[in-house]
C-alpha cells in the first residue's frame, strides 16, 4: 500500500523503456516515433525499375465478383448480354459497392468464382472478353460535390480499399459526425516484393496528387500527408516533382524504414503523432486514411468518370519474368502466372509474404485486393523450422509495434483464459506477424492471436 | 545484428561459445580438471536429456536438438566446485534437467533455473565437497594431470585435500611460491557482454545485480575498489552474465529484470556479509526466480500491455 501510491503517480511519468526516453525528454514536440516493428529485407529490386505492362485479353474469361466483405450487389446483366467495359453488371442500391465489367465482351455465366484472396467462393458475373476493351460512357460526379455524394458515388463506382482489407471506400468516406483536418496518405509499401504502389507513384503522381488535392477540397481539409518508407526513392522524387505545380498543402513523407511502417496506427503515429488507440476510427483523431493505390482510383473516377475495373498486381519472386501489370479484375490467376513464368512449381504467394497467404485454389481470378503474386522458393521463402517451446527470450515484446506482449498473450491462449487475454490486450494486436518473424522457436503466434480474435469475439456474440 | 542467433539452437550455442573465454582463462589457471569436469557434465547432460525425452514419449532427435543440455552441461560444470567425484556431477544434473526442467513440463517450462537448483542440492546434502575444492587463493588442482584428476573422479584413490588453514601440505607450499591471478572473471565478462550486444541476453539484469551488489557492499562499510574487486570473486560474473539472465527462469520485461538483478544482488551480498554459506549466488538465483511471477505481474501493473496507445483522455 505504502508502495503502490508513489508508483501509481510515478508510472505516467517515467518512459516505459529505452526507446520512449528520448520523447521523454522533449514534451515539447509531437511524438511521432513508435516502437518495435522489424527490418525486413525487401527484395523490391526484382520488379521495381519495370515500367506497369498490360497483357492481351483475348479468348479470357473474367469472372468478376459481386460481394465484397458481407455486401452483395444484385447482378444486373443476363447471360448472353453484351456488355462494355466499366459497365454496371452488380446493382447496389445507395449502401453496398456496386461492380463493374472489367472488359468489353459477353456474358457467360453469372456462377461463383475463387477470389485469390479469400477464403469463400463468392456469386460473380463471367465474361468472355472480346479483346476490343472498348469502354462504356463515362460517369460523373454530381456537381457541386458534396461528402454524401461523394461517398455515394465511390459506392458506385466499386471502390473498395486497395491496401488489403478491401473495406468500401464509399463508406469509409461518409464519415462520421467528426471533424477532419488531416488526409493521409498510405504510399508505405513495407510487405516486401511488393512494388505495385511503387510503381504507381512513380508513373502515375500527377494523378495521384490531383486526386489527394480534389478530395482534400470537398472536405474543407487543409493538410494531406503522403507517407512513404524510404526505400522507394524514386517514387518520393516522382510526387516531390507533381507537387511543384499544385498547392502547398499536400507534403511528403518519409516513414521509419521498419516493418509495419504502414499499420494505419503507426502511419498515423509517424504522419501526425497523434494516437490511434485500439478500436477506434481514424475519423476520432481528425484524419481520413487513404491507401495510394485507392486515392489512384479515386482520381480516376472523379476525374475521368472511370469505375474500379483494374488494378496493379506485382508479379515476383521465383520468376522469369516480374513486374507489374495491370490486369482486370477478375482475370484467372492461370494468365498471369503464364505471364510471369515461375521457375520451379512452388507455391504461389497472394500479397506479400507478412500479411499474405498461400494460394490455395488454381482456378482462382485476381479480386481487387489481390497485391501481388509471389512464386515462392526454398530460397526467397525459407520454410519455417519446427515449433520448439517458448524460451521466453522477449524478441517478441521488443517487435511488437503495439506494445503488447505477444509471450503473455500466447500462453492464455494455450490456456484459453480469455480474462487473461483482454487483460493482455488482444484486441489491440493489429496482426502484422513481426513476433512471428522474430520468433527462435517458429512459434505461431500470429495466426494463434487470429484464431483466438475470432473466437473471443463469437464467443462474446454467441 | 547479423550474427544474432535466430533459431533456438542458435541461442544455445551461441552462450556455449561464450562461456568459452571464461572457460580457457579457467583452465589455464586450475587444469586439465576443468575440462574433464566440462566433459562429464556434457555427456551426463546429454544421458539424462535423452533419457527424460524418452521416458516423456517425446521425439529424441527434435528434443535434442535444441542443444539446451549442451549448454545445460557447459554452465553445470562451470558451477559446480571443481575436483568433485563423477557421481556429484551426475546427482547435479539429474536433479537439474530430470527433476527441475522435465518435472516441470520440459524447456520453458521451469521456474527454478536447472543450474542453480542442482547446484543447491549439492550445496546443502554434499556440503563437505564444496570447501575443500581448489579456489582462486589456492589453486593447486592445477598440478594434477588427466589421469591423476581422473582417477579422483571416478574416486579409486583416496580424495586429495589441501588443509588450507595450516598450509601444511607439500602441494600448497609449491603453490604459494607462485600464486597465479585469478582471471576468469575477464573471460566471463567478455562473453556476457557479447551476448547482451547480439540481444541473446538482456545486460539489465547483470547491471543491476553488481549495481546493487557494489552499493550494498559500500554500506556494509567497504571502500568502491574494494566493492569492485568483490564482483570478480567466486563465480558472481559468471553467475551474473550466464545464470540470472535464462529467459525461462527471469521476468518478462526490463522493468522486472531491473528488480530481478537488483534482488539477486542484494541477496547475494548479504549472505556474503552475514550469512556463513558460501553459496550465496545459488540462493539468490533460486530465491529471485521464486519471485518471478510477481515481478511479471507488478511490471505489468506498472507498464500496461499496449502502452503509449490509449485513447487520449
Amino acid at each position: 500500500m505504502l508502495l503502490a501510491t508513489p508508483l501509481r503517480f510515478a508510472r505516467g511519468m517515467l518512459p516505459a523503456n529505452w526507446h520512449q526516453l528520448s520523447s521523454f525528454f522533449s514534451r515539447s514536440t509531437a511524438n511521432t516515433a513508435w516502437r518495435g516493428g522489424i527490418k525486413l529485407v525487401g527484395h523490391k529490386q526484382l520488379s521495381n525499375q519495370l515500367p506497369i505492362r498490360t497483357l492481351p485479353l483475348a479468348d479470357q474469361v473474367v469472372a468478376v465478383p459481386l460481394q465484397h466483405g458481407r455486401s452483395l450487389a444484385e447482378p444486373c446483366v443476363r447471360i448472353g448480354q453484351r456488355v462494355l467495359k466499366g459497365e454496371v453488371i452488380g446493382h447496389g442500391g445507395t449502401a453496398i459497392v456496386w461492380a463493374h465489367a472489367s472488359t468489353s465482351g459477353t456474358v457467360v455465366a453469372i456462377d461463383a468464382c475463387h477470389p485469390a484472396d479469400g477464403d469463400q467462393p463468392l456469386p460473380a458475373v463471367h465474361i468472355a472478353a472480346d479483346g476490343q476493351e472498348r469502354w462504356a460512357p463515362p460517369r460523373f460526379p454530381p456537381h457541386p460535390l458534396t461528402v454524401p455524394a461523394l461517398a455515394e458515388f465511390a459506392l458506385q463506382m466499386g471502390l473498395v480499399g486497395l491496401g488489403g482489407a478491401g473495406f468500401p471506400t464509399g463508406i469509409k468516406l461518409a464519415g462520421t459526425a467528426h471533424p477532419l483536418d488531416m488526409l493521409l496518405i498510405n504510399g508505405a509499401e513495407c510487405e516486401p516484393f511488393l512494388t505495385c504502389d511503387d510503381r504507381l507513384m512513380q508513373e502515375r503522381a500527377a494523378d495521384i496528387v490531383a486526386a489527394a488535392a480534389l478530395l482534400a477540397k470537398v472536405y474543407g481539409i487543409t493538410q494531406v500527408r503522403i507517407g512513404i518508407e524510404p526505400n522507394k526513392p524514386q517514387a518520393m522524387t516522382a510526387l516531390q516533382q507533381a507537387l511543384v505545380s499544385t498547392d502547398r498543402r499536400i507534403e511528403v513523407h518519409a516513414l521509419p524504414l521498419r516493418y509495419p511502417a504502414g499499420g494505419q496506427p503507426l502511419l498515423v503515429k509517424s504522419l501526425t503523432g497523434r494516437t490511434l488507440a485500439p478500436g477506434r476510427l481514424p475519423a476520432e483523431v481528425g484524419v481520413l486514411v487513404l491507401n495510394v493505390a485507392t486515392v489512384y482510383a479515386l482520381g480516376r473516377a472523379l476525374l475521368h468518370g472511370e469505375p474500379l475495373v483494374s488494378r496493379i498486381v506485382t508479379l515476383s519472386g521465383a520468376v522469369t519474368s516480374p513486374g507489374n501489370i495491370e490486369v482486370p479484375i477478375g482475370l484467372p490467376i492461370s494468365t498471369l502466372l503464364a505471364a510471369a513464368q515461375p521457375h520451379g512449381t512452388g507455391d504461389i504467394q497472394v500479397g506479400g509474404p507478412m500479411m499474405g497467404r498461400v494460394l490455395a485454389n488454381s482456378a482462382a481470378v485476381v479480386s481487387k485486393t489481390t497485391s501481388g503474386l509471389l512464386a515462392r522458393s526454398e530460397s526467397l521463402f525459407p520454410p519455417r523450422a519446427a515449433t520448439r517451446p517458448c524460451i521466453r527470450c522477449n524478441r517478441c515484446v521488443d517487435v511488437c509495434p503495439m506494445a503488447l506482449r505477444p509471450l503473455q498473450l500466447l500462453s492464455a491462449y494455450e490456456q484459453e483464459n480469455r480474462a487473461l487475454l483482454q487483460q493482455e490486450k488482444l484486441t489491440a494486436c493489429i496482426e502484422c506477424g513481426a513476433c512471428s518473424q522474430v520468433c527462435p522457436s517458429s512459434l505461431p503466434l500470429r495466426d494463434s492471436f487470429r484464431h483466438a480474435k475470432r473466437t473471443i469475439w463469437l464467443g462474446v456474440r454467441a | 545484428m547479423k550474427l544474432q542467433p535466430k533459431t533456438v539452437p542458435g541461442i544455445m550455442l551461441a552462450v556455449v561459445i561464450a562461456l568459452i573465454p571464461g572457460t580457457l582463462l579457467h583452465a589455464w589457471q586450475f587444469g586439465p580438471v576443468v575440462w574433464l569436469q566440462t566433459a562429464w557434465c556434457v555427456l551426463f547432460a546429454l544421458l539424462v536429456e535423452a533419457i527424460c525425452l524418452r521416458v516423456r514419449g517425446q521425439s529424441l532427435s527434435h528434443g535434442l536438438g535444441d542443444m539446451s543440455w549442451l549448454l545445460c552441461g557447459c554452465l553445470m560444470s562451470r558451477a559446480l566446485p571443481l575436483l568433485v567425484p563423477a557421481w556429484l556431477m551426475l546427482l547435479a544434473t539429474v536433479v537439474a534437467l530430470g527433476l527441475v526442467k522435465h518435472g516441470s513440463g520440459g524447456l520453458g517450462k521451469n521456474r527454478l533455473n536447472p543450474v542453480m537448483a542442482g547446484l543447491g542440492v549439492v550445496a546443502i546434502c554434499f556440503f563437505q565437497f564444496l570447501y575443500p575444492a581448489p579456489n582462486f587463493h589456492s589453486p593447486w588442482s592445477a598440478y594434477l594431470d588427466f589421469s591423476a584428476v581422473l582417477q579422483q573422479q571416478l574416486q579409486i584413490v583416496p580424495p586429495l585435500q589441501l588443509d588450507a588453514l595450516s598450509s601444511a601440505t607439500p602441494l600448497a607450499t609449491e603453490l604459494l611460491d607462485a600464486p597465479a591471478p585469478y582471471l576468469s572473471w575477464a573471460g566471463y565478462l567478455a562473453g556476457g557482454v557479447i551476448l547482451g550486444l547480439l540481444r541473446v541476453s538482456r545486460l539489465e539484469i547483470p547491471l543491476a545485480m553488481m549495481g546493487s551488489s557494489v552499493l550494498l557492499c559500500m554500506l556494509a562499510g567497504h571502500t568502491l575498489p574494494e566493492s569492485l574487486h568483490s564482483l570478480t570473486l567466486g563465480g558472481y560474473l559468471f553467475a551474473a552474465f550466464f545464470i540470472a539472465t535464462d529467459p525461462v527462469t527471469s521476468p518478462d520485461c526490463r522493468l522486472g529484470r531491473i528488480f530481478f538483478g537488483v534482488l539477486i544482488g542484494m541477496i547475494t551480498e548479504l549472505v556474503r556479509e552475514f550469512g556463513l554459506y558460501a553459496d550465496g549466488l545459488c540462493f539468490a538465483v533460486l530465491a529471485a526466480n521464486l519471485l518471478v511471477p510477481q515481478l511479471n505481474q507488478w511490471a505489468r501493473y506498472l507498464n500496461p500491455p499496449g502502452r503509449g496507445w490509449q485513447a487520449p483522455s
